[in-house]
């Protein structure tokens, strides 16, 4: 390894093994929380609202676009009250919110299925935005506690691969009948599993809520200098929420449409062959190690660049073959190359928030990192594909569209690299960025 | 050797819209799968799958066949021009215009109608390296020396004249091993979807092909540092210690041996060539090509 060796191998030599508990605990409470997002709430609900309930898909996505906002200034927030109450330096707290949100997501599961009318869906619909509105912060915020600053690009990585392996090839069918099997499978034992370890084994508890105090754990990778004032305003935070929010805003707004071109998911996310799922599932798990080692190894700005400028490349790519007739099938080259892009953001998101935070900073960055950024770009983005639909604007159009975006936004990472290091060039007394 | 073909069917593309207008000007790229056409308004390109015409389709545009399966039984108004693969015309099978078929396998039924004169070459399909002299063990060590050779000779003359751009890239390789790796398999990914892409757009082909023949040139550089790394490894056995061009020399082939070697098994050797690759083409890409060192940055700095 570049950076010696990783720290978790120390722990292991150490035989530190509440420690190592700790990463586990994060890595199953985390990568189970995202497979669950991007399969049961993204795919799930959808299929809830047009085949069981029989809105029609706008309605659905419009109910989808409220959760999202929902979720948004719920975590905000809650992130607050976490950060003004000082709960976001109490690790038992915030595993005591996690188990509730997990007991409240398990029992929301479960009734998804009997829910078979549209008030009912949007009562379904905010309780699952209070489960996540708390749930971000809280899960988010534990990053502090059980993972070591070193180890957070290995950790997400993880966390990414385990997800989107799972997602692509478990769920063969996206129907809300076979997700609710299939989760309450995996939420009932963590539920039960959870309340144990919280309440059965407190020492341990107490003795993970105490790591956060070693440096090695409670100080960001890019944390310079301890923030204590309330609410002062973080450049850094400000700068990574609005490349984020540029990330999730061309995955979404791109994936919206392609959801909807049998084509592109026939023939890749969705496709009756289990060897196209495996390629697939195998390429989000290179993607996620390939970010989780570069996330140390290369300044993060690289990383934006990368992604910004695959995403451009793969909206060209999907692009140009609707102009040559997608009628056919599609190339694998392109879900590759998204997948690539997907685990490639989806590793930053699992680390950034939580190193560019301290122990007491970390429960609002994240809510507002997540919330500002994945949660309202998802909102703007499925109103935009909604307005987008509803003027008739063509597949093509569609992803020239978010390709134009995405290199608008691979120009300005690169613009505001070229401005940094004049400004560092100019002033090489005020280097720091 | 696909993109080669790529590139080859754009220009064929291009010579084709040069010659008859408009005729490619909408077109369905076909390269995996079995696609039945029942109408299509243009011409079909097929360099993999099979495409089946059935009775009573009706395809208005010609029909280039690279590598895969056609079968016409249906009316295509427009020309084929095969230039391998297996086409087969049925009975009801109807072609407007003229039939080109360069190399692969032509079948037509006696009662298929073709409007056109029917142009069959025998040029001989290019042998491939595996099959030059019928003895399997023969034909392997010639691929062997034909693929490692130029790349000796390569090694040499970069051992000879940037010993010190080597030695960048081969402590890029030995100190940060995975950070090469993953930034070759980015480099890899992104770098030959933008062959592709660029080789569609026709105007930027020369662009493809010098692109191209720098990722070529980065795969071989990459490649000789690693043979160089290996080769450090061996000559620590060795009494004296030999000069850079031999520890090259002896590296090279020894890693060529194990990637023959690896390369018949399934997935192991896929993924061995693979992570060679990835690691040799990614130090070359973090060193850029040897000319600065890698340095980790401050952990600081977002």
């Amino acid at each position: 390894m570049s950076q010696g060796n990783p720290y978790f191998i120390t722990c292991l030599r150490q035989r530190r093994w509440i420690t190592l508990l700790g990463y586990v605990l994060f890595t199953g409470m985390m990568s189970v929380g995202y497979y669950y997002n991007v399969t049961f709430v993204q795919l799930g609900l959808v299929d809830l609202g047009v085949r069981r309930i029989g809105m029609t898909e706008t309605t659905v996505a419009a109910h989808m676009a409220v959760l999202a906002l929902l979720t948004c200034i719920l975590a905000v927030a809650v992130g607050a009250m976490m950060r003004w109450r000082g709960w976001s330096q109490q690790f038992a707290i915030k595993l005591r919110m996690a188990w509730l949100v997990v007991c409240l997501q398990t029992l929301l599961t479960a009734l998804a299925p009997t829910i078979n009318s549209e008030s009912g869906f949007l009562t379904w619909i905010v309780a699952a935005s209070l489960a996540l509105g708390v749930g971000v912060p809280a899960t988010f915020s534990m990053t502090v506690d059980l993972i070591p600053t070193a180890d957070r690009g290995h950790v997400a990585a993880v966390i990414t691969a385990l997800a989107y392996f799972a997602s692509a090839v478990f769920s063969t069918s996206w129907r809300i009948e076979a997700f609710t099997q299939q989760f309450l499978l995996i939420m009932l034992p963590g539920c039960i599993g959870l309340g144990a370890f919280l309440f059965g084994i407190p020492g341990i508890v107490r003795q993970l809520g105490r790591q956060h105090r070693d440096p090695a754990f409670g100080r960001g990778r890019f944390v310079r200098k301890e923030t204590t004032h309330r609410f002062g305003v973080n450049p850094r935070l400000i700068a990574l929420i609005i490349l984020m929010f540029g990330i999730y805003f061309i995955d979404s707004l791109g994936f919206l449409r392609l959801l909807e071109t049998p084509v592109y998911m026939n023939t890749a996310w969705q496709s009756p062959d289990t060897d196209v799922r495996l390629l697939i599932a195998g390429m989000h798990i290179v993607g996620a190690l390939t970010a989780g080692i570069l996330y140390s190894a290369v300044q993060i700005r690289s990383l934006f660049l990368w992604i910004f400028g695959i995403f451009a490349l793969v909206h060209l790519l999907y692009g140009m073959h609707v102009t040559i007739g997608y009628a056919g099938s599609a190339p694998l080259a392109m879900p590759i190359l998204y997948a690539v892009a997907v685990s490639l953001y989806t590793v930053v998101n699992f680390a950034i928030w939580a190193d560019i935070s301290t122990p007491h900073t970390i429960s609002l960055n994240a809510a507002v990192g997540v919330a500002l950024s994945g949660w309202t770009a998802t909102f703007i983005s499925t109103a935009l594909a909604m307005q987008w639909q509803s003027v008739g604007i063509t597949l093509a159009d569609h992803i020239h569209i978010v390709n134009a975006a995405a290199l608008l936004f691979f120009i300005a990472v690169l613009a505001l690299i070229y401005l940094h290091q004049e400004n560092v060039a100019a002033n090489p007394e005020r280097s720091s960025p | 050797m696909k993109r080669m073909l790529l590139l080859l069917i754009v220009l064929l593309t291009g010579c084709a819209a040069q010659t008859e207008e408009n005729d490619f000007n909408s077109f369905w790229l076909i390269l995996d799968g079995t696609h039945t056409v029942q109408e299509f308004g243009g011409s079909i390109i097929v360099l993999g799958g099979a495409v089946v015409l059935p009775e009573n389709s009706q395809v208005n545009g010609h029909l280039l066949l690279i590598t895969g399966s056609a079968n016409i039984d249906g009316t295509l108004d427009g020309s084929l021009y095969a230039l391998g693969g297996v086409v087969a015309v049925g009975e009801s099978g109807i072609i407007s215009s003229n039939v080109n078929v360069g190399g692969g396998q032509f079948i037509r039924h006696p009662n298929a109608q073709i409007g056109g004169p029917i142009n069959l070459g025998d040029a001989p399909d290019l042998p491939s390296v595996a099959t030059m002299t019928g003895s399997s063990a023969l034909d392997a060590v010639i691929g062997f020396a034909l693929q490692t050779i130029p790349l000796l000779f390569f090694a040499v003359i970069l051992a000879r004249f940037l010993p010190h751009s080597l030695g960048r890239i081969e402590a890029m390789i030995v100190h940060h091993a995975s950070v090469s790796g993953a930034t070759g398999v980015l480099v890899l990914l992104v770098g030959l979807s933008l062959l592709v892409a660029m080789a569609f757009t026709v105007v930027l082909i020369p662009v493809a092909i010098i692109s191209g023949f720098l990722l070529l040139l980065a795969v071989g550089i990459g490649w000789i540092a690693l043979g160089i790394v290996l080769g450090r490894q061996l000559v620590r056995l060795l009494p004296r210690s030999p000069g850079l061009t031999l520890t090259a020399v002896m590296g090279i082939v020894i890693l060529r041996l194990l990637l023959a070697i690896l390369e018949p098994i399934p997935l192991i050797g896929t993924v061995a060539i693979g992570l060679t690759m990835a690691v040799g083409i990614g130090a070359v890409a973090m060193t850029r090509f040897g000319q600065r060192r890698y340095t980790p940055p401050d952990p600081n700095v977002l």
